[in-house]
């Protein structure tokens, strides 16, 4: 019956239902057949036991700091910044992208919201330097997603809610691969742009120019290792870095950019409570479904199906890789985690894979999901934000699409990469 | 133009805003609260040391609070999470019918969990949130107030769709 019950979810999920309700509608079928002897109080019960989790808090609280940096003029800040710094080099507005997004990236922890802000202004700045209006989608949607690898990361907390592991050792472990698709991301950057776009050249800034650009841009360069040094040296706890990240970034929009009045914060709080609302249901809405698979110990039978493909670890590994890329082409993150962690984290704890290792794998699957064709959600985003089309970023996204998989890949096979940083800072 | 809809339309432009409103400033009110509370915890164990232990309780309640009271919101602003693979292949028709199908049954499983929910809430009033005043029955309170709001949202839209059309007076 359990299989009934996933088979339904995964059919009202690809007819394109809410994905909460969806939940709750396949446990409620479970609960009607009798099959648990349970009655129907388990659904308030166990949607609101799937969200009473202290570390969760931190979720609307990055949220709302990411929504009032976009408000608050501290994006245009950062561009500014870069391009002051990178401006004279080949593929400027490229690397002035993908430097804005790998600093954005350490605040606000969402991929989607990144390539929003950034695709807005930098797109039409892009198109008006020659840049190929597909190729400016593709750098937007892969700078954005660096947003959940590099912490903080929403999926990154959600994750470590639902696998019971460190929020902070993860996000340490998200550092190196972050850095390294940015590295990849920069060089493509710096080669592609030839015959490709009449790029107007800038001349190198002076260091006085650069000096003043980086402090005009210091109260947002400093947010991350406020964030990230508060959390690793105990002086906060993840909740309430996250806390402090929002009245620190409310504080320079108010008084330093002043470009956040009251309507302004009172806006950007509804608009990132919106947010935070629809993650939050969805967490919720999966307590029943995840008690159903639970007690059904599906999970460990679909793990032992999995794990017995081979004796070879690698062998298993690659089949979930592949597994979780096709998911995370059709899939948001966090669905898919919701739907699959419970499933795929026995089958890494057999491996004797390390848990933070595990999730890092997770993570930058799905996220290399949102950016495959035909149906990555960044693509769509970053089309939407600069009025491109996505088939036109599509025919520019592959080179960005490959490093990811070579990085990925790497993660993989060299451990190190993600857990070298979580065990020895 | 048609009398029913032209009285329901006019009742349900002013009950949606008011309601859109008073829900917009309610969200607003709970992340003020989880971020002040947030904050305020870090604050007191360094500046103030008041000993009070109860602020990540404070939180994790606003925080129930918002995904429920939330969620009628989203549905209004149709930002709800989901898999949209289909709607590129289906005709306008198509897809008017499975959105009134699907609001159909988000508003009967929204139901279905209000209806479940009462006697849980009774029962979450013996269960003490410690450090606090209050019990699980403000968290299923939360719990269900949102749904309740989320039956009177959908419904709305599913009898919005079975009126007839309005026709313009001018000629």
């Amino acid at each position: 019956m359990t299989g009934a019950v996933l088979a339904l979810f995964l059919l009202l999920l690809l007819v394109g239902f809410d994905v909460g309700f969806g939940m709750i509608a396949s446990t409620y079928l479970s609960v009607l057949t009798g099959e648990r002897m349970v009655n129907g109080t388990v659904l308030p019960v166990q949607i609101v036991a799937g969200i009473d989790k202290y570390v969760l808090v931190a979720i609307p609280l990055f949220i709302l700091t990411g929504e009032i940096m976009n408000r608050g003029g501290l994006t245009q800040r950062l561009i500014d910044w870069a391009l002051a710094l990178v401006g004279h080099m080949r593929g400027a507005l490229a690397q002035v992208s993908l430097l804005t997004n790998l600093l954005m990236a350490g605040v606000s922890g969402s991929g989607a919201a990144d390539a929003a802000a950034t695709g807005r202004i930098l797109v039409p700045a892009m198109r008006r330097e020659g840049y190929n209006e597909g190729y400016a989608g593709a750098i937007i949607a892969a700078g954005a997603m660096l947003g959940p690898i590099i912490p903080p990361s929403v999926p990154m907390i959600v994750y470590a809610a639902m696998a019971n592991v460190s929020v902070i050792r993860l996000f340490l472990a998200g550092l190196l691969p972050g850095l390294m698709l940015f590295a990849g991301f920069a060089v493509i950057g710096y080669l592609y742009p030839t015959g490709q776009a009449i790029e107007r050249r800038r001349p190198r800034q002076s260091l006085a120019v650069q000096g003043k650009a980086t402090l005009v841009a210091l109260p947002v360069l400093t947010l991350p290792i406020v964030v990230l040094g508060g959390m690793r040296f105990g002086i906060v706890t993840d909740t309430e870095a996250a806390a402090v990240a929002a009245v620190w970034a409310l504080i320079v929009s108010v008084f330093l950019s002043r470009e956040l009045n009251a309507r302004g914060i009172y806006s950007a709080t509804v608009t990132a409570a919106l947010s935070a609302s629809a993650i939050l249901f969805l967490l919720a809405a999966a307590g029943p479904l995840a008690w159903i698979i639970a007690e059904s110990r599906i999970n460990l039978e679909i793990a032992a199906v999995i794990a017995g493909i081979s004796d070879n670890p690698l062998v298993v590994l690659l089949a979930i890789n592949v597994l979780l890329l096709l998911v995370g082409c059709f899939l948001e993150p966090l669905p898919a985690m919701i739907v699959f962690l419970p499933t795929l984290t026995p089958i890494g704890m057999s491996l004797g894979i390390d848990p933070v290792h595990f999730g890092m794998i997770v993570i930058l699957n799905l996220m290399i999901g949102m950016l495959t064709p035909p149906v990555g959600l960044l693509l769509f985003v970053a089309g939407s934000a600069g009025n491109v089309p996505v088939a036109a970023i599509i025919r520019r996204i592959w080179p960005f699409l490959l490093w990811s998989l070579i990085v990925l890949a790497l993660v993989v096979l060299v451990p190190g990469l993600s857990l070298w940083l979580p065990g020895s800072v | 133009m048609s009398v029913g809809r032209s009285v329901y339309d006019r009742t349900a432009v002013v009950a949606e805003r008011l309601l859109r409103q008073v829900l917009c400033f309610v969200v607003f009110v709970l992340m003020v609260i989880i971020a002040v509370t947030m904050f305020a915890q870090a604050m007191d164990r360094y500046i103030i040391g008041s000993g009070f232990s109860a602020y990540d309780q404070l939180a994790k309640i606003a925080m129930i609070w918002l995904a429920f009271l939330g969620l009628p919101l989203v549905l209004m602003h149709r930002e709800n999470i989901a898999a949209d693979l289909l709607s590129d292949f289906l005709g306008e028709g198509a897809r008017k019918f499975r959105n009134l199908l699907f609001d159909i049954m988000m508003a009967m499983l929204a139901a279905v969990v209000l209806w479940h929910g009462q006697p849980v809430m009774r029962v979450g009033a013996f269960q003490d949130i410690i450090g606090t005043p209050f019990t699980y029955w403000s968290v299923y309170c939360g719990l269900n107030i949102g749904m309740a709001l989320t039956v009177v949202v959908l419904v709305a839209r599913i009898v919005s769709v079975f009126l007839p059309p309005v026709r313009s007076t001018r000629t």
